[in-house]
This record gives structure tokens, C-alpha cells and sequence, in this order.
């Protein structure tokens, strides 16, 4: 899909929270012997914090590097699977915090992991249909785990917040296009009323991430003419940090343009946020005219993939706000016990 | 104006009174202190009740007429007075103005409080729930809190020791160890104090308020009736109110209390007098700094020196200047909006010669001192010795 | 307490919108109806800003109803770039961390559900700058 007129990104910013539990503690709680655990932590979202209050920070960051006003921001859509709310829009509380309201579109959207990426969708074809001047997309997960289930060592917390405006020499980064390959295939759900998702295991891998990022990434470049080595960047969902790299392999991108924006390790799996906390350290470190890859995918399921441009403004502007490793280096690291009460598994 | 005099005073024990209910102690002071003075119910024209948490802790409101009612006295004028800590002092406020004015003669001013049968949880929330609701309330500040940014603003300005501040737990402590109305008749020390647990650092529980019942009652009434009765009496010297910010960090210097310094300044010189004058003092210590805080602010010594006082032994009943004479805030114990009357019947008790082994000797003038919310509102009264 | 008065105060606790008096330029927070130093009723809405350093702080170990979850926590007085001063509770900081001086910014929490019968309230507290 290609936007009629060229679309860019005005500012981004994350926000993961700076609790850490080791994969080794759970490990330890639930007697496990991992010889290979998925991650080496993960980013706990504290007792005051959830979906909201972290897009409220990366979104807050993301108007800081854009340099705009709140009230400019004519749409904000939040992308998340945690909503504090079975019913009622946390983009609401985020348009309200920032202060865009209340001249604003504002909705959630839920696509599992890549709630974030279909909201950057919408604003690329608002802002590109000149519907509205700067559009904000938010992906953002506290993700939910049952205890001792395998989700329980990635489930993280974080997001990140894109603002996409108006091609111009103030964009630090502008679209090319971006493909779709979205089918019915139930890998990875949460019923209503259920506490914690359920998972398919092994189905989660080859017909699930594998099958639709890959025909993303292939459809992206076949429709602009693109080939992997056309790429300075590669950003792939990350639910740990092997599948992004296995990917790369699949196609053909060698594993040193994917190593940049794999944060997994240290933060775990954002979800939602996954995505976007991928492509934001990208740009903490790209150059101007370097060409970025973005897949995303969510489960149940679908990939989006994206092609960027940076352009000159990133060198200025990526200062304007902390950079994702400022995030991953400020860490507490909690025990078991203080994740269960932060997470509210305590019963009180 | 008409010289106002308190004539009888009626207490309960401050204590857990689990077998009697807030009516229940409301009557059993007043009957004390009207029969005490040879006065019946048909001699009341007026009755002033003052209570801070009725409303929160027994979800009842209305409470004058409601305690009125139980009095049998459906004719005669009844009036709530809430105002936290401050509701005692305020009530024997509203009521000496009343009579000196002529309005009403013989009057029952009665603070009751209990707080036992709510969780402790609720008394925080009850406690928190003076100040400002729409703001205070999703701060997750606790009045322990303030106290506790109001503590360590004042032994950094003045270089002190939370040692020498929570001396204002022992000596409300000694105070009440032969106090008979007291919650805790006993003495405590520094060990005791520093070890106990912190609520909010640096405040530590034992120096802090516990929860209490407890209802006390003064009659007033003209002065020239006082002696017609011929009970014992002691003369309202004074009556003062002052309020200031409820935020404290609005106040600009959380140690100002300026409500307090402009309400004894005005007490002061409404009654004729001067610092030196005063022979003891009842000051609102809900938490110990704030005792130290009060000495300095209503003259007794200057800025910083409310601990000197304390080490000094100058704060004892044969002191030079006896504060807390029956143990305080802390240890006689503090039913809050009852506090102000409990001082007030010590002041009655104290300059008629009656306080028994708390007596400071030959005392003239008593001074006492409400507060609610760290002297967000304070009022200050003061009493005098008749003939 | 109800919805509404969550509601209707939002604004101070989102962004932290103050107010000031216009005749004397006295600025409130949380906003005022009557400036109480020169009684004037003509105040406008004045944005804190959203930086600032502790100036005063402790550690609180007994919290009201809700706020159980919380504790070990941190109330501090935060004196904000523009010399206006601020009571709030300072977030992501170990007790032992918390220093006076330190340099923090406003950020948006959640408040416990249980203040106002399951609605989820959000407010401002302080944490650390990133850099």
C-alpha cells in the first residue's frame, strides 16, 4: 500500500517501565531447569503503572522530539491487548493527558501484538488523505502471563508512540509503502472473562509468525521493487529473541542489519510495544538515507510491513528525548514476590 | 459584653469504651458536670457539640440534635462544631461568645469522639479526610506524612535530633502517669520511643496519636451566675481562632503556623497578657514535633528552642513554664474533636485547685491550644484563676 | 466520592494546570476560586511545569486504604522549574535511592481502584529525569 501523498514520521518515544524480574527467578519459583531460558529479564510494570501510564510517557516523549504542540495532534490511536478497561477507551485518558482533546480522533486497537502497527496504518491513511495534519499511533502491552506458564519469562511491559505527519525536511524518517497479510489463524488468545491468554505452543511458530511476516516482508518488496540488501535495518516482532533472527535467515537479510533493534533479551516481550521499541532503536542510530525494514506481527494473525526512509531531522531530533538504551540501562531488578504483588497476583 | 465563666466540668476516661456508645459518653460527662455545679438539664439553653468523625467513622451525621434528642431536650438550640482538632477549642469558642453577648446564659459545651470500633485504616482515612478532598485525596499523603516533611524541615532549620523532639512523648507520658483520665497512665522513654515503629519517616508510632473515645463537658455561663451558684469557677479570659492554608506547601515555610502566632497574639492581647504570664499550657501535640513547634510559636521560648524547654525540665508541672499538665495529645489521649474541651476541663481543674497530683502550684492563667491540620486552623484560649 | 469529582479535576492531575491570579500574579495548585493574598476572583489557568527537584521528602510506611500495594513510598515537595511548589508522591525510586536535590519530572500513574469503587484513577507523581 502505497500512500497517494508521502507520509512521515515527526517524532517517536518509548517508555519501558524500570522493574526487571530475571528469567532465572521464575525459573527458580516454578523448579524449572532451563538450560536455554528465552530471555535474561524482562521489563515488570510496576504497581502504579499499566497500558495508559506507559503510552502517556512514550507519547509524551514522542511530542517532545517532534517539537509540536498536543493540541495539534488531530488522532490518537492506542494499540494494546492490556486495556485497563474491558470497556472504555484508553486512547481517551492518553488523547486527555497530552492535551490534544478534544478536537481529536481517538480510538484502541486490538490486533494482539500488532495492535501498534494497524494504528500506524490509520494515521498514514489520515495524514496522507490530508483528513488531518499529525496522527499519533501507539503501541503499548503490560502483557498478562498465567504463573509458570512458558509466556510467564517474555510477557513484558512497554510501547512506543509515532507521530506520522506530512512529508517534509522536519520528518526524521518517511514511508515508502507498506503490505498487509492478515488470515484466521488461532495461535494466541484471551477469552473475555479469562485472567490469562492461551497459546498453541509450536503452532505459534511456522503457520503463525513465520508464514505471515515472511509473506509480509515478501509482498512489501515485491510491490516496491525492493531486495533485502536494499535494507540498512531489518525490525521484526520480537516474542523472543530467536524468532526475529530465524526470520532474517528466512529472508535472506543477514543477521547484523536485525541485531540493532532486538532488545528482547533485555526487556522481554513487549507485545504491542514490541514493534515499535524495535524501530525506535533503529532510529536512535540511523543515519540519513538509511532504508529500514518493519514487520510486526500479531497473532491470530497477521504482519504489517512497512519500508522508512530516514531523512536528515533524525540527527537533531532523536536527542530530544531518552533513546530506548537509556531505558533498558535504568532497571531495578524485583524478586519473585515483588513481581507478584506489583502484577497483582496477591490476592488481598 | 458579659464575663463568662466555666462553672462544671464532666469527663469520661479517655479510653476504649466499647460498651458505650457515642451518646452514651456524650451523657455521661455532661450529667457529670451539670450536677457537679448543682444545675439540671432544664437550666441548658444552649448546647455546642463538638466532634471531627462521627459522619466518617459512625456514618452519622446531625449530631447535636441527635444527642440533644437523647437528652430529652427537643426544645433547646443544639450545634455541631466540626473543625478536626480544632472543633473542642472552637465549640468553647462559639459558646463563651454567645454568652458574653447575652444570647444564651448557661450553657453545655461537650466534645465526644470514638473512634475504637473503626479499623485502623479507616481512622488514616478519617484523619486524612480534613484536608481538601478533591486534591489531598489522590496525593497519597498521609497527615503522618505532612507531619513527617514538617519534621525534617525542623531539625534541619534548628540542627536537632528526633531524640530531643520525641522528649514531647515522655513528657507527655510523666504527665499522665497519675493522671486518672488518661489513656495511657504511664511513663514511656527515649528506647521505647526510638524503637517503636516508623509510620512515616521520621515519625515513629510513639509519637504520634493513638485512637481514642472519650467525651468531656464544660458549663458555661455570666460570670455574675457563677457566683451565684457558688461552685467553683474559673473565668474565659480570652477566645481566638486564625485560619491559614490547608496545603502546607502552599504555606511557603511549613514551620511558619502563622495561624497559630497570629491567634495567640490576639489571645494575648485580648486577655491582657503576656507569654510570661501563662503558668501552664494544654498544646495540640498529634504528633511530638508539633508540641515542640507549638511552645515556640505561643512565646514560650524562641524559634528552636521548644527542645531546650524539654531538656530542661522547664515543660514539668513545677517548671517554669508546665505543658501537657495531664499528659497531652499523646498520653492523656486524643479524641480529637474532643480535645480542646479535655483541655478545657484541665485548665478548669488545674486553676481551681482541684488536679490532684498533676496541680502546677499557685497557677493563675491557662492557656490552651487546638489545632486541625498542623494549625491549618488554630484557636487558642485562655483561662484565669477567679478571686 | 463520585465519578464527577474525578472527573471535573481531571485537568490538574493530567497535566498539571494550576492557576494564577491575574491582579498579583500569585500562582495555585491545585487551582484556586479566590487568590487568598489579594482576594481578587479573576484567576486564569496557568500550566506548571513538569520539571523541578525534591526539596523535601519522606518515606511513608503506613498508607491509607488502597495505597497498601505502594508502600514503601515516597511523599516529597517538589519545587518545580518556575519556583512553584508541589506535594507529590515520587514514583520508581527505592527508598534508598531517594536523595534531596534530585532532579524529577512528572509522570502520569494509576491510583488504587478502590478510591472510587472500581473506576481507575489517574494522577501525577514525580520520578527521576532520564536522561
Amino acid at each position: 500500500m502505497r500512500p497517494s501523498d508521502d507520509v512521515g514520521i515527526a517524532g517517536y518515544g518509548v517508555y519501558i517501565p524500570i522493574y526487571r524480574i530475571k528469567a532465572l527467578e521464575i525459573a527458580r519459583v516454578w523448579g524449572k531447569f532451563y538450560d536455554h531460558l528465552p530471555v535474561e529479564e524482562k521489563a515488570v510494570a510496576g504497581p502504579d503503572e499499566d497500558a495508559v501510564t506507559i503510552a502517556i510517557e512514550a507519547a509524551r516523549y514522542a511530542i517532545r522530539r517532534a517539537g509540536i504542540r498536543p493540541e495539534e495532534i488531530e488522532a490518537v490511536y492506542v494499540g494494546t491487548e492490556s486495556k485497563p478497561y474491558a470497556v472504555k477507551p484508553c486512547s481517551t485518558i492518553v488523547a486527555e493527558a497530552l492535551g490534544a482533546t478534544p478536537n481529536v480522533l481517538a480510538a484502541d486497537y486490538e490486533f494482539a501484538c500488532k495492535a501498534g502497527t494497524e494504528a500506524f496504518q490509520t494515521s498514514i491513511g489520515l495524514v496522507a488523505s490530508n483528513m488531518v495534519r499529525y496522527a499519533m499511533a501507539i503501541g503499548v502491552d503490560t502483557a498478562q502471563s498465567r504463573p509458570a506458564d512458558a509466556l510467564e519469562y517474555t510477557a513484558a511491559a512497554g510501547g512506543g508512540a509515532f507521530i506520522f505527519t506530512r512529508r517534509n525536511c522536519e520528518t526524521i524518517a518517511y514511508i515508502e509503502g507498506s503490505y498487509s497479510f492478515v488470515t484466521d489463524t488461532p495461535d494466541f488468545w484471551r477469552r473475555d472473562g479469562d485472567m490469562y491468554p492461551s497459546h498453541m505452543g509450536r503452532f505459534t511458530g511456522e503457520p503463525a509468525y513465520f508464514r505471515h511476516t515472511t509473506m509480509a516482508a515478501k509482498g512489501l518488496m515485491s510491490e516496491l521493487g525492493l531486495r533485502p540488501s536494499d535494507f540498512s535495518y531489518a525490525v521484526f516482532h520480537q516474542p523472543n529473541p530467536k524468532f526475529p533472527l530465524k526470520l532474517a535467515q528466512y529472508l535472506g537479510i543477514p543477521l547484523d542489519k536485525v541485531k540493532p533493534s532486538i532488545v528482547c533479551s533485555s526487556i522481554g516481550n513487549t507485545y504491542s510495544g514490541s514493534s515499535m521499541i524495535g524501530l525506535a532503536s533503529v532510529l536512535d542510530i540511523a543515519k540519513p538515507g538509511d532504508r529500514i525494514l518493519l514487520v510486526s506481527y500479531g497473532s491470530g494473525a497477521g504482519s504489517d510491513a512497512f519500508s522508512f526512509v530516514v531523512q536528515d531531522a533524525i540527527e537533531e531530533k532523536r536527542n530530544r528525548a531518552p533513546k530506548v538504551s537509556s531505558f533498558i540501562y535504568r532497571k531495578k531488578e524485583i524478586d519473585y514476590s515483588l513481581y507478584a504483588k506489583f502484577r497483582r497476583k496477591i490476592f488481598m | 459584653m458579659r464575663e463568662v465563666a466555666v462553672v462544671a466540668v464532666g469527663y469520661t476516661r479517655v479510653s476504649e469504651h466499647w460498651d458505650k456508645s457515642i451518646k452514651g459518653l456524650f451523657i455521661e460527662a455532661s450529667l457529670k458536670a451539670l450536677s457537679s455545679a448543682g444545675l439540671s438539664l432544664k437550666d441548658v439553653d444552649g448546647i455546642y457539640v463538638a466532634n471531627a468523625f462521627a459522619g466518617y467513622l459512625q456514618r452519622q451525621t446531625n449530631l447535636a440534635s441527635i444527642i440533644a434528642e437523647a437528652l430529652g431536650l427537643t426544645d433547646t438550640f443544639a450545634v455541631s462544631i466540626d473543625a478536626g482538632g480544632a472543633s473542642g477549642g472552637l465549640a468553647v469558642h462559639e459558646a463563651y461568645r454567645d454568652v458574653a453577648h447575652g444570647i444564651r446564659d448557661v450553657v453545655l459545651v461537650c466534645g465526644v469522639e470514638k473512634m475504637s470500633e473503626a479499623t485502623s485504616s479507616d481512622v488514616l482515612t478519617a484523619q486524612a479526610s480534613v484536608e481538601d478532598q478533591e486534591y489531598f485525596r489522590y496525593t497519597g499523603a498521609t497527615l503522618h506524612s505532612l507531619a513527617a516533611l514538617i519534621y525534617k524541615t525542623y531539625m534541619k532549620r534548628y540542627g536537632v535530633k528526633q531524640e530531643d523532639v520525641a522528649l514531647m512523648s515522655i513528657l507527655d507520658h510523666e504527665h499522665a502517669s497519675t493522671c486518672q483520665h488518661a489513656q495511657y497512665p504511664f511513663k514511656i522513654t527515649l528506647d521505647s520511643i526510638m524503637k517503636s515503629p516508623v509510620l512515616s519517616d521520621p515519625v515513629r508510632v510513639l509519637e504520634v496519636v493513638s485512637p481514642s473515645d472519650g467525651a468531656a463537658a464544660v458549663v458555661l455561663c455570666p460570670h455574675e451566675k457563677a457566683k451565684e451558684l457558688g461552685a467553683p469557677h474559673v473565668k474565659i479570659a480570652a477566645s481566638q481562632l486564625v485560619r491559614d492554608s490547608f496545603n502546607i506547601v502552599e504555606r511557603g515555610d511549613v514551620l511558619a503556623m502563622e495561624a497559630l502566632v497570629k491567634a495567640a497574639s490576639r489571645a494575648y492581647k485580648e486577655a491582657g497578657v503576656t507569654p510570661s504570664d501563662i503558668d501552664f499550657a494544654e498544646v495540640y501535640d498529634d504528633y511530638s514535633v508539633m508540641g515542640v513547634i507549638a511552645m515556640e510559636k505561643l512565646g514560650f521560648c524562641r524559634e528552636g528552642e521548644g527542645v531546650k524547654v524539654l531538656k530542661e525540665g522547664e515543660a514539668k508541672l513545677d517548671g517554669r513554664i508546665p505543658i501537657n499538665t495531664f499528659g497531652g495529645l499523646k498520653a492523656r489521649g486524643a479524641p480529637i474533636g474532643a480535645v480542646g474541651v479535655y483541655q478545657a476541663v484541665e485548665a478548669y481543674l488545674q486553676l481551681t485547685g482541684e488536679a490532684g497530683a498533676n496541680q502546677v502550684k499557685d497557677a493563675e492563667v491557662g492557656l490552651t491550644h487546638g489545632s486541625c491540620c498542623f494549625n491549618s486552623i488554630a484557636v487558642v484560649n485562655i483561662f484565669r484563676r477567679c478571686c | 466520592m463520585a465519578t464527577s469529582a474525578y472527573w471535573r479535576t481531571r485537568f490538574q492531575r493530567y497535566r498539571l494546570i494550576g492557576n494564577r491570579c491575574k491582579e498579583c500574579g500569585k500562582v495555585f495548585f491545585p487551582p484556586r476560586f479566590v487568590c487568598p493574598a489579594c482576594g481578587s476572583v479573576k484567576l486564569e489557568e496557568y500550566k506548571l511545569p513538569e520539571r523541578g527537584k525534591l526539596v523535601e521528602y519522606t518515606v511513608v510506611y503506613t498508607a491509607p486504604k488502597g495505597y497498601e500495594v505502594m508502600t514503601p513510598y515516597v511523599i516529597g515537595i517538589v519545587e518545580l522549574e518556575d519556583g512553584v511548589r508541589v506535594l507529590a508522591q515520587i514514583t520508581d525510586v527505592d527508598v534508598e535511592d531517594v536523595k534531596e536535590g534530585m532532579e524529577v519530572e512528572a509522570s502520569i500513574r494509576r491510583l488504587p481502584e478502590q478510591l472510587e469503587g472500581g473506576m481507575i484513577c489517574y494522577t501525577y507523581k514525580f520520578r527521576p529525569v532520564i536522561k
